[in-house]
């Protein structure tokens, strides 16, 4: 156990050290040849693979007639390659006409862009389609390996194009409506909405101040403001007071009203009419947009009932899912005690609606009551019109746009008369809140006018709202004129008079099947 | 013991050999280094990463508690137990051959490669080839320096020349052929310590370099034709000899490699086979400083097992020269200390132990080295501390707090 080391043992340890030491030296000496002096002699012969990623080609945004909004196209021309490798770059034809629905893209990554508002956004997966990869082998001096071939592990497959509603040429022209619209009352933003109330198909949403895609400035954003923005809607907010009433069987036309000739004291405040009223029948109330006869048939409704309505009607809620950054709006029930507050909604303040929402709720009276969802886009099978709910009921709904008639017959709206349609709508000048929601501004309004037309069987309906104008601000000066432009405008859009030659055009005759609410007839 | 010899004074014996543990380290982390790239070369190929680096750091993770404890346990200790776990090592040297014989566990024995190296239980699994190589190492030195053994004597050294061969036939068998050269080698470098007969040494001596050489030519040719080379579609280069259609014979191969030495203008790596010359293009693409850590993709690319048989490969082509001089220097360390621990140590046994052990981790550094640089035929064999060898990293980590056990201890 305890045997010593003896000295033959320890010269022969250390003649292995030497002998291990040599070894190791000539493994070094041996790395030196590899590493120095033929190392350019062997990387001529290194292999490197290389796996390189092929962006796909992002799928056009097109108008309902295939007009492009937004498309891909190759950045640089294609090289003598193997194949197409992009890099691509986005376009958009119309600029910023378009910009408010077509929304924009990201900045450029390596595996392409990626939406970053709008339809870019919504329909970010339809669209980004999937891209290639693509692996070869190059070698140490640089090029391809002849040996090897390319190998395609998967080829990019493009993203799928997504068609709209909307008609490009009345987006442009209710853009360029817009934009002058705010330059020429100073307004802080304005928008112009189409839709067709058979369908809700959205035909145009125009809203100023919008960013150009193309020419990006920080600090500006496509969100649509028609409805990413909310606000007090005012007096064409009404028309939900009176389809309560109405529903509720409390009023017909010919109902006798007390308009208090203009002033209106209760006990929380007085109620004032811009032209004062005595005692008349509803359809001339509402033809001058009464606020005491509103504030009335709201007491008289009650808080649930009108509420309910309103909510039925798709206030107080998202109206749809694929609308970028859309706001909820505010409808709160203000209780069976608070008959101010309950009167200042049934004057359209005090709760916030979207654009979008207060035009859907006048195209559900111009479709019999029926609520249909807005559409913005269509799939590859066309659109797929989805009926919420029936509101009220179709005489509740005829009786109402009679009553709208009037108003623009022979009340505010007179400004928004056409000589080839009848039209039917209502004006609306609202005050702005104040600030943290006390009290309103003194100088400071929205303008608007929701209206459809032609009566008897509507194929469009338009909203044209204004916020803050200066100078002139009620809603009949400012937006029922721009109304009737905006019909002048697709009358004489080429491609034909709007209807019923304009209709076809349109492709507003029946898509998968739907009709309009009452039978075509034809006006010439 | 001859005060001569004595170099280390006593006042210092009681702190572990920082030179020794400092190689250690250092090879240590570029073996985790290799780990590393490689997973994240292989996910940038498109593969899974598998769990290597995962699996090699909880390996270390064993490793450092059996070295811990290695250096810690009195190495008097070892004497008690080293036949107790020789004849365990070869019982699962014997198991883990079981298969050749038809009784093959389902499971259990999974031969890679042709060759039934390991035993799997559960989610361990362990090459019973490493713990061998220790327990021989420690048996021998135990009974080498056995009062009643003179190494002078044949007879004397028939016990170990039966076990050996025992556990060489079971090498056979597996097969390991390199390991079971370098088993022998090692035997043979501690029964010469340990004071062998000379006039019959020399005999022996020629005999084991017969057996030795040809073990080792015989692996060569096993491997080098094996189908080692992956699939043909996947990885021929420019210029490189379609893998799975041939490899030169080995008189070719010696030949050149001769050529080489004699003739050093006259170099020819196109003459090697696909491993040795994808080897020589990882190196030498390395050049002086390497393309950088994690770029070692030629060696990745085309050198299929470079986690286990090729890590200074790999080390070459991301560190250059610069990298693969730390690992002969490393190595150059540890075998020094190695041998000058044991010089110093007190007594025949541990003397022998530590230089035992020593080689076993130094013979076999080089050995795969030699392959790397193609210098000589491939063989099947990784480096020690460095490549990704479960059980093995542990043992061989386990042998180095031995090693600097033996140096704090006064026997």
């Amino acid at each position: 156990m305890n045997r010593p080391i003896d000295h033959r043992s320890d010269v022969r340890a250390r003649i292995m050290v030497i002998a291990g030491l040599l070894a190791w030296l000539v493994i070094q000496v041996r790395l030196v040849q590899i590493q120095v002096v033929k190392s350019e002699d062997l990387a001529r012969d290194v292999v490197i693979d290389r796996v390189e990623y092929i962006p796909a080609q992002r799928g056009h945004i097109c108008d309902r007639h295939g007009l492009p909004l937004a498309i891909s196209t190759l950045a640089v021309e294609p090289q003598q390659d193997l194949m197409v490798r992009g890099p691509y770059r986005r376009s958009y034809p119309l600029g910023a006409t378009a910009a408010p629905v077509v929304g924009l893209v990201g900045f450029s990554t390596p595996h392409g862009f990626t939406g970053r508002e709008g339809i870019e956004l919504q329909y970010e997966p339809l669209l980004r389609g999937t891209e290639g990869r693509v692996r070869y082998v190059i070698t140490g001096a640089g090029r391809f390996c002849s040996f090897e071939p390319l190998k395609i592990d998967r080829l990019p497959i493009p993203g799928t194009s997504v068609y709209l509603t909307v008609d490009a040429v009345y987006q442009a022209l209710a853009q360029i409506e817009a934009e002058s619209l705010r330059v020429r009352h100073g307004a802080t933003w304005t928008g112009i909405l189409v839709m067709r109330p058979a369908t809700g198909e959205i035909l145009a949403a125009a809203a100023s101040p919008c960013a150009d895609p193309e020419n990006f400035a920080p600090g500006l954003s496509t969100a649509n403001l028609l409805w990413s923005r909310q606000f007090e809607p005012g007096s064409s907010f009404k028309v939900v007071t009176l389809a309560a009433a109405l529903e509720g069987g409390l009023v017909a036309p010919e109902t006798m009203i007390d308009c208090e000739n203009g002033a209106w004291a209760t006990p929380a405040k007085t109620w004032h009419d811009t032209s004062p009223l005595g005692i008349v029948p509803l359809r001339t109330a509402v033809a001058k947009s009464s606020n005491i006869a509103a504030a009335k048939l709201g007491i008289a409704v009650g808080s649930d009932a009108f509420v309910k309505l309103a909510r039925d009607f798709g206030f107080g809620t998202k109206t749809s899912g694929h609308l970028h950054a859309e706001a909820d709006g505010y409808l709160q029930n203000p209780g069976p005690h608070r008959r101010s507050s309950l009167a200042a909604m049934a004057m359209g303040q005090g709760l916030s609606v979207t654009g979008v929402q207060l035009l859907n709720a006048f195209c559900c009276i111009a479709n019999g009551g029926r609520l249909m969802q807005p559409l913005l886009a269509c799939g590859a099978e066309g659109i797929e019109p989805t009926v919420v709910r029936q509101v009220v009921s179709p005489t509740t709904a005829r009786i109402m746009t009679e009553l709208l008639r009037g108003a623009v017959e022979g009340g505010t709206g007179v400004e928004a008369r056409h000589p080839c349609f009848s039209v039917a709508g209502k004006t609306g000048t609202a005050q702005v809140a104040g600030r943290g929601g006390v009290g309103y501004l003194p100088d400071s309004h929205i303008a608007s006018f929701a209206g459809f037309f032609p009566v008897d069987s509507p194929q469009v309906a338009i909203l044209v709202l204004v916020a803050e104008p200066r100078g002139e601000y009620y809603g009949g000066r400012v937006c029922a004129p721009v109304f009737k432009r905006m019909v002048d405008h697709m009358i004489a859009a080429p491609g034909g008079c709007l209807y019923p030659a304009l209709a076809a055009r349109l492709s507003l005759a029946p898509l998968n099947g739907w009709v309009s609410v009452s039978p075509d007839v034809d006006h010439g | 013991m001859d005060e001569r010899f004595r170099r280390i004074p006593p006042s210092r014996r009681n702190r572990p050999d920082l030179f020794l543990l400092g190689a250690t380290v250092l090879l240590v982390i570029l073996g985790i280094a290799a780990m590393a790239s490689i997973s994240d070369a292989r996910v940038a190929m498109g593969r899974e990463p598998g769990a290597i680096l995962g699996k090699h750091l909880t390996r270390l993770g064993l490793g450092i508690l059996l070295c811990i404890a290695g250096a810690l346990i009195p190495v008097n200790a070892w004497q008690h137990y080293a036949k107790g776990f020789l004849l365990a090592a070869l019982a699962l040297l014997l198991f883990s051959v079981l298969p050749r014989f038809g009784l093959g566990i389902e499971g259990v024995h999974v031969a890679r490669n042709g060759a039934y190296r390991w035993i799997h239980m559960g989610s361990l699994s362990l090459m019973p080839g490493e713990l061998f190589k220790v327990a021989l190492v420690m048996w021998l030195s135990h009974f080498l320096s056995l009062t009643r053994i003179r190494p002078e004597r044949l007879k004397d050294l028939l016990y170990p020349v039966i076990l050996c061969g025992t556990a060489v036939l079971f090498f056979i068998l597996q097969p390991a052929l390199s390991t079971a050269a370098g088993v022998i080698s090692v035997a043979a470098a501690m029964l010469y310590l340990a004071g062998g007969p000379t006039p019959r040494l020399r005999v022996l001596a020629c005999g084991g370099v017969a057996v030795v050489g040809s073990l080792m030519l015989l692996s060569a040719s096993s491997s080098s034709l094996a189908t080692h080379a992956p699939e043909a579609s996947e990885t021929t280069g420019l210029g490189v000899i379609r893998a799975s259609e041939e490899s030169p014979p080995l008189l070719t191969y010696v030949r050149g490699r001769l050529r080489e030495y004699v003739f050093p203008w006259k170099w020819s790596p196109r003459r090697l086979c696909y491993h040795a010359r994808q080897s020589l293009i990882a190196l030498g693409f390395g050049g002086l400083t390497g393309q950088g850590l994690g770029n070692g993709r030629h060696s990745y690319g085309r050198l299929p097992e470079s986690h286990t048989d090729y890590p200074l490969a790999a080390i070459g082509e991301e560190l250059g020269l610069l990298g693969t001089t730390v690992v002969v220097v490393a190595w150059s360390v540890i075998f020094l200390r190695g041998m000058r621990i044991a010089r110093n140590a007190a007594h025949l046994y541990s003397f022998l132990l530590a230089a035992g052990l020593t080689l076993n981790l130094a013979l076999f550094a080089v050995a795969n080295a030699a392959v790397v640089t193609a210098l000589v035929p491939v063989t099947g064999q990784g480096m020690p501390l460095v490549s990704y060898g479960g059980v093995g990293t542990a043992v061989n980590l386990f042998s180095i707090g031995v090693i600097d056990a033996v140096n704090r201890s006064k026997t």
